[in-house]
C-alpha cells in the first residue's frame, strides 16, 4: 500500500467517523427534551466540530489525491510488521483470557514469556525461551509484590 | 512569613518526599530510554495519583516531567541518541565530549545546567503566575473561551508541519472531550449506548492508548534487539570552579529562552533547546568549538528545556491552559482530584498552589541529587533492548488502565486507540494537539455556551470587552501570521 492510498483511507475513515459521531449525537440528544434560549443546545458545539472534521478531511483527501510526488506514491515500509500484528493478537488473547477467566498474574506471565521469546527468536528458540522465562518470572513476581501486596490492587 | 513556613511544613512530609523521589527516578529512567520519553512516564504514573493526596500526586508527576528532561540527555550524551525530543540539541556537543574527553564531565555539565534551568523556571513560575492570575480574574466566559481557542491555535499551528492535519487533530481531541453526559443539560452525547462512556472517555485509557501503546508499536518497528554499547569509563566526574564559571552565561541565556518559550503554549522544550543552542553558538567567544564537544553547547539546551517546564506551568496554573502534552496530562491529575486550574485555584486551593511552587523547586533539587548519585545506574538501563522493554511496558500500561476504573471496557478502548494513533502518527497527525484539545474541550464548550446563554445568542458578546477584543485580535494576528508564513514558504520552494 502507498502513502497516498493510506492517507486517502484515513481521510475517508475520519469523514465516516465524524458522520457516525454526529448521527449518534443527534439521535441520543433528540430523545431528551431540552431548551436553550440562546439556540446553543448540547449538540451545537459537537455538530460544529463534526462538520469541521468532515470539511478538513475532504481538504486533506483532495490535497492527497492531487499530490503525485515520489514520496507520496512510495510504498509504505513497516519493518517488523509481523511482530506488530503478533503483539496485537497476543494482547487481544491476553485481554480475553483475563476478562473471562481471571488470573491476571498467570496471564501476564504467559504474555511476557511469549512476547519476549518471540521478540528474541533470532537468538534461537531455546535461548530466547530460557531468557524469556527467567525475565517473566522475575517481572511477574515484582508486579505481584508491587501491585498485589504493596498497593493491594485487585487485578 | 508564617504562611511561608506553613507552606514549607505542608510540603516537607514523608509522602511528598517519597513521591518526588519516585517521580524523579521513573522520569530519569524513562527519559533516558530512547523511544519511551517523559510523556509516557507521566501518563503511566497518572493512575497512581488516584491513591495519593492531590499535592503528592501532582508533585510526583512534576518530578517525573523535570527528571525526564534531564534523563533525555543521558542517552544523548552516552549513545548519541536523544532519549527525548528535548534532548536532540544536546547530542551535537554532548556526544563528542563524551567520546573525545569524558562522558562523566559531559553528564555533569548537563545535570548542573538542567538543575539551574529548573530552578530558574521555578522562580519564573512563582513570580509571574500570581500577577497573571490576578489579571485573569478580570476575565469572564467570553474571554476564557477565546483564551482556550488561542491555546488550541498555538498548538495546532505550531505542533505539526501539515497545518490541516494538525487542525484535524485538534478537532478530534475536542470531539473526544465532548463524549459523555452533557453537564449543563444531562443529555447523553455520542456514547454509542455504552454506559462506560457516560462519564466521558476514561482519561487514563485515552492517554495510555494514544501515547504509550502507539509508541510501543513504533518501537517494535524501529527494531527489537538493537544493542547500544555503554561507555565503560567513569561517569562520576566533578567540575572545577573554572568550568562552572564557563557555562554561567549559556546557562543563563538558555534558562531565559526556555522559561520564555515555555510560557507560550505549543512551543515547549523541543523548540526552545534548538533556539537556545542557536543563540548561544552565535554569541559565544568560541563559535568554532561548537559541534566538537563544547560545554556551552550542552549547557544552553539543557538549561533551556528544564526552564521551559517551569514556564509551561505559568499559563496552566494562572489561566488553565496547558501548553504541552505532559502538562495536559498533569492537568488530568487536577481534574481527577476535582480541581480546575485557573485564576480561582489560587484562592480556592491556596495550599496546593504554593505547595506546587515550592515543590517544583524541590523536584529540581531531587533531580540534581538523584542525578549525581544514580546516573551511572541509569546509564546501564540504556543497554536493555526493546525486546524486554516493549513486553514489560505493555503489561504496565494495561495495569495502569485497569487500576484507574477496574473496567475491561477501558482496556479494549485503549488498545483500539493505540492502533488508531499508531497509524495517525505515521501519517503525520499531531498527537500532542489531540490531548491538549481533549483537556481543553470542557472549558471551551462550557464558556462558549455560557457566553451565548448570557447574551441570548448574540455573538457580539465575544467583542464586548477590551480584553475579548484584544484576544480576538491575537487570534486574527496568529492566523494571519501563519497564513503569511505558509505563502512565504511556498514562494521560496517554488521560486
Amino acid at each position: 500500500m502507498t502513502w497516498r492510498t493510506m492517507n486517502s483511507i484515513m481521510s475517508i475513515a475520519l469523514i465516516m467517523g465524524a458522520i457516525g459521531y454526529a448521527l449518534n449525537l443527534n439521535h441520543s440528544a433528540s430523545q431528551t427534551i431540552f431548551f436553550a434560549s440562546s439556540g446553543v443546545g448540547p449538540t451545537y458545539f459537537p455538530n460544529v466540530l463534526a462538520a469541521l472534521v468532515v470539511i478538513l478531511s475532504l481538504v486533506t483527501l483532495v490535497k492527497n489525491l492531487r499530490d503525485k510526488s515520489k514520496e507520496n506514491c512510495a510504498v509504505i515500509l513497516t519493518p517488523n510488521a509481523g511482530y506488530i500484528l503478533a503483539t496485537f493478537a497476543l494482547v487481544v488473547a491476553f485481554l480475553l483470557s483475563w476478562q473471562f477467566f481471571g488470573f491476571f498474574y498467570l496471564n501476564a506471565f504467559v504474555l511476557l514469556t511469549v512476547l519476549m521469546t518471540l521478540y528474541r527468536i533470532e537468538f534461537g528458540l531455546k535461548n530466547s525461551l530460557i531468557v524469556g522465562l527467567i525475565t517473566s518470572v522475575s517481572t511477574t513476581g515484582f508486579l505481584y509484590v508491587l501491585f498485589g501486596q504493596v498497593l493491594a490492587l485487585s487485578l | 512569613m508564617d504562611l511561608f513556613f506553613n507552606d514549607l511544613a505542608n510540603l516537607f512530609n514523608l509522602t511528598n518526599i517519597l513521591c518526588i523521589l519516585l517521580g524523579t527516578v521513573v522520569g530519569m529512567v524513562f527519559g533516558a530510554l530512547p523511544g519511551l520519553g517523559t510523556v509516557i512516564a507521566v501518563a503511566l504514573l497518572l493512575p497512581v495519583t488516584f491513591t495519593l493526596p492531590p499535592l503528592a500526586g501532582i508533585l510526583m508527576l512534576l518530578a517525573t516531567y523535570q527528571a525526564g528532561e534531564y534523563g533525555g540527555s543521558i542517552s544523548a550524551i552516552l549513545l548519541g541518541v536523544p532519549g527525548t525530543p528535548q534532548a536532540a540539541a544536546t547530542v551535537i556537543d554532548g556526544h563528542p565530549m563524551a567520546v573525545n574527553e569524558s562522558p562523566g564531565k559531559a553528564l555533569s555539565f548537563s545535570l548542573l545546567s538542567s538543575s539551574i534551568g529548573g530552578i530558574f523556571g521555578g522562580l519564573v513560575l512563582i513570580f509571574i503566575s500570581i500577577p497573571l492570575a490576578k489579571f485573569a480574574l478580570n476575565f469572564g466566559s467570553p474571554e476564557y473561551f477565546l483564551l482556550g481557542v488561542i491555546g488550541l491555535m498555538a498548538v495546532g499551528l505550531l505542533s505539526g508541519t501539515d497545518k490541516v492535519k494538525s487542525s484535524i487533530s485538534v478537532l478530534l481531541g475536542l470531539m473526544a472531550g465532548t463524549v459523555g453526559v452533557d453537564t449543563l443539560t444531562g443529555v447523553n452525547r455520542a456514547t454509542f449506548n455504552q454506559p462506560e462512556l457516560m462519564d466521558g472517555i476514561n482519561l487514563v485509557a485515552f492517554l495510555v492508548g494514544m501515547f504509550a501503546i502507539s509508541e510501543l508499536f513504533l518501537m517494535i518497528s524501529k527494531g527489537l534487539n538493537t544493542s547500544y554499547s555503554g561507555d565503560g569509563r567513569s561517569l562520576k566526574t566533578g567540575l572545577s570552579a573554572k568550568e562552572v564559571k564557563g557555562i554561567a552565561k549559556p546557562t543563563l541565556i538558555g534558562s531565559l529562552i526556555g522559561a520564555g518559550t515555555g510560557i507560550l503554549p505549543g512551543i515547549g522544550g523541543g523548540a526552545s533547546c534548538w533556539f537556545a543552542y542557536a543563540v548561544v553558538s552565535k554569541t559565544s567567544k568560541t563559535p568554532e568549538a561548537f559541534g566538537k564537544g563544547c560545554a556551552e553547547g550542552i549547557a544552553a539546551p539543557e538549561s533551556s528545556n528544564n526552564a521551559s517546564a517551569g514556564g509551561a506551568l505559568v499559563p496552566f496554573l494562572a489561566l488553565g491552559i496547558p501548553g504541552s502534552a505532559a502538562i495536559a496530562i498533569i492537568m488530568g491529575a487536577f481534574i481527577m482530584h476535582g480541581i480546575q486550574p485557573g485564576p480561582n485555584v489560587f484562592t480556592a486551593e491556596r495550599d496546593l498552589v504554593y505547595g506546587i511552587f515550592y515543590g517544583f523547586i524541590l523536584t529540581t533539587v531531587a533531580m540534581y541529587l538523584v542525578g549525581r548519585l544514580l546516573t551511572p545506574a541509569f546509564s546501564r538501563v540504556l543497554v536493555v533492548p526493546n525486546s524486554f522493554l516493549v513486553a514489560i511496558v505493555f503489561v504496565l500500561c494495561l495495569i495502569g488502565i485497569y487500576a484507574s476504573k477496574s473496567a475491561f471496557f477501558d482496556l479494549w478502548l485503549a488498545l483500539g486507540i493505540g492502533v488508531v494513533f499508531y497509524i495517525l502518527k505515521r501519517l503525520n497527525y499531531s498527537v500532542s494537539s489531540v490531548i491538549i484539545a481533549y483537556v481543553l474541550a470542557p472549558i471551551i464548550e462550557e464558556n462558549f455556551r455560557r457566553s451565548l446563554t448570557l447574551s441570548n445568542g448574540d455573538y457580539g458578546v465575544f467583542f464586548s470587552s477590551i480584553y475579548s477584543i484584544a484576544l480576538v485580535l491575537m487570534i486574527v494576528a496568529a492566523l494571519g501570521g501563519s497564513i503569511f508564513a505558509d505563502i512565504k514558504k511556498r514562494r521560496t520552494t517554488t521560486g
